[in-house]
């Protein structure tokens, strides 16, 4: 006998550690080959169970999403089910080494962040003059040079 | 800073054109090449401040102070000050920043910035000095270390709103004190500086405190005895000390004489920012300016302290734990901080230390603090608890040191030699250009003949003693003392100065190109920058070669050319040169006189030989005219040859022809008196139009924008923001992306890595 929990989840597919709200433990009753990663479950036909989105199986440990569900007859239904990597095997990432190269909370200043949206039109102008400069902007110096005489 | 409206009345904002402005400063320039004069006694010390720097727009409001220049060292080449850390105290009093001499007594406790790297080693004494009004006295540090200076924060807190306040270090308050004390009044930083750190205990305080209990209302400057000030930490720049005297035997003249003026400045707080308006005192009603201190914001009031509300004080109303709020302060100050008294006094700092109670602040890369601190084993982890004798190992503050560095750009300039072999140069002003014009115009002209121009001119053409005339946008050196121009052999009695350093730099000045950004932004592709230099134009500059650096530029003229290379600096290093012309050159017209000789010659001659065929209608000179006719006619050719052949014709043919001579002679008459003077031009004239345009430098920064409805926060969430980090997954929290991981660890399917691979590197919510 494999047994289950229905749950559901408003979580979105990408966060590893959901939040879940039971609904109900069933019972499995594969009639044929079940796959590991991308299973369908049969189980007896419960209304309350329509609601459920997610199931941990147990046997299998791991999470799965209810992708469908069919109501085969007046008495089965078949959760059509693909494996949540993230959930089933969160409690290994913990010391994944890994390079991260987006965060929502780590601003990096001189990584180039491409996907930043700057406006390709409006830009900023700023424009500072030197201080110190001597340039007088007037004619009043001329170099004459003459030849003749003795050099100096 | 909130204040209790219902105890007391609107606080007035600090009245206009006072000496003090509450408002911070960033961007200071410490490179400014700005200084001041004072005289006192007598003597002139020169000086470079706050102030000063302020008030000649080296420094400009609204844009960050490149913090980074407290820990760096400068160049002993450069024109600017190298940064000393000094520590001043004083006796009790109330301390105003409106009266420079500082009469009143107590200063606060500072960092102050000394202007030369000349002061012997750390010296530290109690400076309870009253042989200057005020009692104050500076005393610059040199040769220390970073960690040798250790803050103590000091908690004072009344177990009553209106009582008596105590003081705790951050250990004694959280551990015993704070249920019993809970109303803060004050957050005391108080440093201590050297080996042991048991000398110097209490004299240098930073302090948070706003009360007038005693009358006076001045949060950042009131003592209450020697052993403590009340202030904040604060930059100010201490003058450039002229000859100081030898503070070895003089020691309270040096100190006294020499920092005197730096109560002139215009106090940056390191922290502090904010503006705590003119408290009024109550009861007397009197104002009493205060200043910023870091007990500002959301995080304090001011309240009284008595029933009759006559006093008030400040009080911690935050809603971050008082020992955090004291923590984050201290680490911002960007000095060791401890929260006892033992480990202040016995702990080491090194990359060894374990004492948890001694902390170590953080610093971001661009050398700003960051509120955050590490302590013990985790401290020592850091590159801070290492540093040495130098501020940063490697960075060499010690201006001497950075020779080896290379980093400066030293321009030739020794004298040219021989540049003025054959030629005379001199300087000419707009007066003394009219003078030769007239000199050429009027005074040659009449007087003119070839032997003349020969011999004074060695030729005869005058204007070709004139090799070169440039007009130059800027006054030019020239040599002290009168000479007249020399043409050839002729002295034009016209007196002016003479040149003989015909390569000469013009300082264009100088601008610190400041970081808005302080990430990529302010790089390339996303900013771009265009420098404009006059009579050079306009070039790209790459922003990461010069942002948060300053930017000078020098013309080295070519005076005999008028040609120019404008040099690029980045701090002290030419990086890029531009070629220009900053020269126009003048054209100038003198007689030609050879023409002239040459023309009169031919009028002459024509008026001779019109008279000559005149005679000859009287018959008898025909043949001498045929005879002569070859050479007549080649006489007559220079002049008119039509005429000399018309006439010729009418001498042999009719006596109706009389009348035609006679017009002849009229015509060779008239050419002979209106003989023109021509003139010759040396020289090229230039376009002058560089004139017109802008003759300061100036650089025209282009920075990106974000699109308009940009929300930091969702993006973050949703896209992330850019970064490099290596770790473990369980660092991160928030939405995350990575390049790779190594999944080693997962004892699950081939398959299942594979798409864990993909979810990671797309994007999850740790």
């Amino acid at each position: 006998m494999i047994t289950a929990t229905l749950y559901t989840t408003t979580d979105d597919n990408r966060v590893v550690n959901k939040s879940l709200s039971q609904i109900a433990s069933v019972n499995l009753h594969p009639l044929k080959g079940v796959s590991l990663l991308s299973p369908d479950f049969t189980i007896n036909y419960n209304a309350t169970y329509l609601s459920a989105n997610y199931i941990y199986v147990a046997t299998f440990g791991r999470y799965y999403y209810i992708n469908d569900i069919t109501i085969a007859t007046a008495n089965t239904m078949i959760l059509h089910c693909i494996c949540d990597y993230l959930m089933s095997w969160k409690n290994y990432f913990t010391n994944i080494p890994c390079v991260v190269v987006r965060n929502e909370f780590i601003k990096s200043t001189n990584v180039p962040d491409k996907k930043l949206p700057v406006d390709p039109v409006a830009v900023d102008l700023e424009s500072l003059v030197f201080s110190g400069g001597t340039l007088l902007g007037n004619t009043s110096s001329f170099l004459l040079q003459t030849m003749g005489g003795s050099g100096t | 800073m909130k204040i209790n409206q219902t105890a007391y009345p609107t606080p007035e904002k600090l009245p206009s054109g006072a000496g003090y402005s509450s408002t911070y400063y960033d961007n200071f320039d410490i490179k400014s090449p700005v200084y001041e004069t004072q005289t006192f006694s007598g003597t002139d010390y020169k000086y470079r401040t706050l102030w000063s720097a302020a008030n000649t727009g080296a420094m400009q409001k609204n844009t960050d102070i490149d913090m980074s220049a407290c820990y760096c060292g400068i160049p002993a080449e450069a024109d600017i000050c190298n940064w000393h850390w000094c520590l001043r105290s004083g006796s009790s009093g109330n301390y105003s920043l409106d009266t420079p001499d500082c009469t009143s007594g107590a200063a606060p406790v500072i960092m102050a910035l000394a202007d030369t790297a000349d002061y012997p080693t750390l010296r530290w004494g109690y400076a309870q000095n009253d042989d200057y009004a005020g009692g104050w006295c500076v005393v610059p540090l040199t040769d220390y270390r970073w960690c040798d200076f250790v803050i103590l924060p000091v908690i004072w807190a009344s177990a009553t709103e209106t009582g008596r306040t105590n003081s705790f270090t951050l250990s004694e308050y959280d551990e015993t004190a704070k249920a019993n004390y809970p109303f803060v009044r004050e957050i005391q930083m108080r440093l201590y500086l050297g080996t042991g750190r048991n000398a110097i205990d209490v004299t240098p305080v930073i302090r948070s405190r706003v009360d007038n209990s005693y009358g006076v209302n001045i949060p950042s400057r009131y003592t209450t005895s020697n052993s403590n000030f009340s202030g904040v930490f604060r930059f100010v720049r201490l003058q450039h000390i002229v000859n100081p005297p030898d503070w070895t035997n003089d020691y309270n003249n040096y100190y006294n004489t020499g920092i005197q003026y730096d109560t002139r400045c215009c106090f940056y707080n390191l922290i502090g920012r904010e503006d705590i308006d003119v408290i009024t005192n109550i009861g007397s009603g009197s104002p009493y300016i205060t200043g910023n201190t870091f007990a500002g914001g959301d995080n304090w009031e001011i309240r009284p302290t008595n029933s009759s509300y006559t006093t008030a004080s400040t009080y911690y109303v935050g809603d971050m734990d008082i020992i955090e709020y004291v923590k984050k302060q201290a680490a911002y100050i960007g000095l060791p901080f401890a929260d006892n008294l033992s480990s202040v006094e016995d702990t080491e700092i090194n990359d060894s230390m374990t004492d948890e109670h001694m902390y170590l602040p953080l610093f971001d890369d661009n050398g700003y603090t960051t509120g955050e601190y590490k302590s013990g084993s985790a401290a020592a982890a850091l590159p801070q608890a290492s540093w040495g004798s130098n501020w940063q190992e490697g960075n060499k503050w010690d201006g001497s040191e950075y020779e080896t560095f290379d980093l400066q750009t030293v321009l030739n300039t020794n004298p040219l030699v021989g540049g003025n072999t054959f030629v005379h140069s001199y300087h000419l002003d707009s007066f003394t250009a009219s003078s030769l014009a007239t000199y050429l115009y009027t005074t040659l002209a009449p007087n003119v003949t070839s032997e003349d121009l020969l011999q004074n001119f060695l030729t005869n053409d005058p204007i070709k003693c004139i090799v070169n005339c440039i007009m130059f946008p800027f006054d030019f050196t020239y040599n002290e003392g009168f000479k007249n121009i020399i043409m050839g052999n002729v002295d034009t009695g016209i007196s002016t100065h003479d040149v003989t350093d015909l390569i000469q730099i013009v300082d264009m000045g100088s601008l610190k190109y400041v970081d808005k950004f302080k990430n990529f932004l302010s790089y390339e592709p996303y900013c771009t920058a265009l420098l404009y230099i006059p009579y050079h134009g306009y070039t790209e500059i790459l922003p990461s070669q010069y942002v948060g650096h300053t930017i000078n530029v020098k013309i080295i003229v070519d005076l005999q050319s008028g040609s120019s290379i404008a040099l690029v600096y980045r701090d002290g290093l030419v990086i890029k040169s531009i070629s220009g012309q900053i020269g126009t050159s003048v054209q100038l017209t003198g007689i030609d006189s050879a023409t002239y000789n040459a023309s009169m010659f031919s009028a002459i001659n024509g008026y001779k030989q019109a008279k000559t065929a005149a005679t000859v209608t009287g018959g008898t000179a025909i043949l001498g005219i045929l005879a002569g006719a070859a050479s007549m006619t080649a006489g007559i050719a220079t002049a008119n040859p039509t005429l000399a052949m018309g006439g010729f014709a009418a001498a042999i043919g009719s006596g109706g022809k009389m009348a035609n001579l006679s017009a002849q002679i009229e015509r060779a008459e008239y050419q002979l008196n209106h003989v023109q003077i021509p003139f010759d031009t040396t020289g090229t004239s230039s376009p002058m139009s560089s004139l017109r345009n802008e003759q300061t430098c100036r650089l025209i920064i282009t920075r990106p924008k974000m699109l308009p409805d940009f929300d930091a926060e969702k993006y973050g969430n949703t896209v992330g923001y850019a970064c490099c980090k290596t770790g473990v997954l369980s660092d991160f929290k928030g939405y995350t992306e990575i390049a790779s991981a190594d999944l080693s660890v997962i004892p699950c399917t081939a398959t299942e890595k594979s798409e864990i691979m993909k979810l990671l590197q797309n994007g999850v919510y740790l």
